[in-house]
């Protein structure tokens, strides 16, 4: 069996069954976050659709309205059956809600006046679990395993910048999972994306039969 | 077949179960944690660190149990993850060795859920790093914050006292004379004077507060959400614990006195250089007064 010499691309209904995978999967996601970790954190219903590496950025301007043209963004990339590089953007200027959510305030660790460490190593912790809980729980619904890469953090820098690091090829379509999130109590929301790879189109088709088949 | 890759690796691992047991506990940990595989291994960890029974390593644990995702420990964030010694050579900096840790899942088998969690020692990195970050921003000679760090820092508290409208103050000071202890003592009479000088003003000062070389004999102090009548003392202060200390070097006891001119930021000021430059006038203007003077100027 050669997956390369299949159909590689997602047709309309593949992009509504992914639709359904995506809400139980961040539902999950979200449930074990508050149950296991208490982190309370709210995901909208996902956005899916296949976009280009230009295209992400419109969206992103069209959904993080009222932001400054800085984000701090946590990037991590996972790969296996599922390759994806997701990318989680917070508002710039929310450090310190970040921290205060974390607990990380309370360390008591000793950070240096000239650097921005403290929020940095929060924001990629936090960066951390909530893109591992969004893909953990995808991976389990299309029963495959996926390996993460260390998270990279950046404190405000600008957003074409973030956009432009993603491992995604220009001319490449993608497959964006998006959903807004925010903390309960908390003033603080942002958006994650999930940008799946071309190369990875052959396998998701299969997983998502395989997932129906289950409900046939 | 991989018990010897494992036990190979320059690098810590540790396995435990769901329940906090560790399964395995590989040569390195043997090494440098000083507790044998065999004692360990089947026992539950917080048995051994029951300072790691905290919230945050629970939660970690739990988030790649739950997730099958990665967690990263990061030196920058916790120091350490397992509270083990240095390497003998890194005894006297650090009390514990500075570490990066990964917890990952392992394809559950047979019934048993297990999480990794991989060890690095990054000490000597950390060690490195502080020397250089020191060396940045200090002046070899006082061990004081050197004049690149104050002006960043003069910079970054000027922009806060501009969006909380809070007061900060900048007490320039000099010592008086010093020229002629360098020419009657010399100068390494002259070092000594400038080291024991900084750390008098540097015993007076809060830890909020800033102290720096500006250059030659000239030093200045930055104090944040400091009104004036404050910074006022803080300055009288300053002058006479510098009147009323002595000065040693090899058989030589000296006095010495210093002027001091203090400015505290107002609505009108544009940036923080404008607060010096005023802390410096009333520096001077102590000096022509005859010195061993503090004069506040707005």
């Amino acid at each position: 069996m050669d997956i390369q010499e299949k159909d590689q691309t997602l047709g309309a209904e593949d992009l509504e069954i992914l639709q359904e995978v995506m809400n139980i999967a961040f539902g999950r996601a979200a449930a074990d976050l508050a149950k296991f970790i208490n982190i309370f954190v709210k995901l909208s219903v996902p956005h899916i659709s296949l976009i280009s590496k230009s295209e992400i950025s419109e969206t992103l301007r069209s959904e993080l309205e009222g932001m400054d043209q800085n984000v701090s963004v946590v990037r991590q990339d996972f790969w296996g059956d599922l390759t994806c590089s997701a990318v989680l953007f917070f508002p710039a200027h929310t450090e310190n809600e970040i921290i205060s959510i974390m607990g990380t305030d309370e360390l008591n660790v000793e950070f240096n006046e000239i650097s921005t460490s403290l929020a940095q190593e929060t924001l990629l912790e936090l960066g951390n679990i909530l893109i591992g809980a969004c893909a953990g729980k995808i991976a389990q619904l299309l029963e495959t395993n996926v390996s993460f890469s260390p998270p990279f953090a950046a404190i405000n820098e600008p957003m074409g910048e973030a956009i432009e690091q993603m491992d995604i090829h220009e001319s490449d379509q993608i497959l964006s999972l998006q959903t807004q999130f925010s903390f309960e109590e908390r003033n603080l929301s942002g958006l994650l994306i999930i940008a799946g790879q071309k190369s990875s189109f052959a396998w998701i088709k299969e997983a998502l039969t395989k997932f129906m088949a289950q409900y046939e | 077949m991989y018990e010897e890759v494992v036990n190979f690796l320059n690098v810590g691992l540790v396995i435990l179960d769901e329940q906090m047991n560790v399964r395995k506990w590989n040569k390195w940990m043997e090494r440098h944690s000083n507790i044998k595989s065999s004692d360990i291994e089947g026992k539950n960890l917080f048995l051994f660190f029951p300072m790691l029974d905290n919230e945050h390593f629970n939660r970690s644990i739990k988030s790649v149990f739950t997730f099958s995702n990665m967690v990263f420990y990061s030196q920058k964030l916790h120091r350490y993850c397992f509270p083990i010694p240095p390497v003998a050579s890194f005894r006297q900096q650090f009390e514990f060795m500075q570490q990066n840790c990964a917890i990952g899942p392992i394809t559950p088998e047979e019934n048993s859920n297990c999480v990794f969690i991989s060890i690095q020692d990054v000490t000597n990195i950390v060690y490195y790093e502080d020397q250089l970050r020191d060396m940045n921003i200090k002046d070899a000679l006082t061990n004081i914050y050197n004049r690149r760090f104050l002006d960043s820092i003069l910079d970054r508290e000027f922009k806060r006292h501009m969006r909380y409208k809070h007061p900060m103050s900048v007490i320039m000071l000099d010592i008086d004379h010093f020229k002629e202890v360098n020419d009657q003592y010399g100068h390494q009479c002259g070092d000594e004077v400038l080291k024991s000088f900084s750390a008098i003003i540097h015993a007076q000062l809060r830890d909020v507060d800033f102290l720096a070389r500006y250059g030659g004999e000239e030093f200045c102090c930055l104090l944040p959400e400091t009104p004036p009548e404050s910074a006022l003392l803080v300055a009288k202060r300053l002058r006479v614990a510098i009147e009323e200390s002595n000065h040693k070097w090899q058989d030589i006891e000296l006095k010495i006195t210093s002027s001091l001119g203090v400015c505290t930021s107002t609505s009108k000021h544009q940036n923080a250089s404008e607060l010096i430059e005023l802390a410096d006038k009333g520096l001077y203007q102590a000096k022509k007064q005859g010195r061993n003077a503090v004069i506040v100027t707005q």
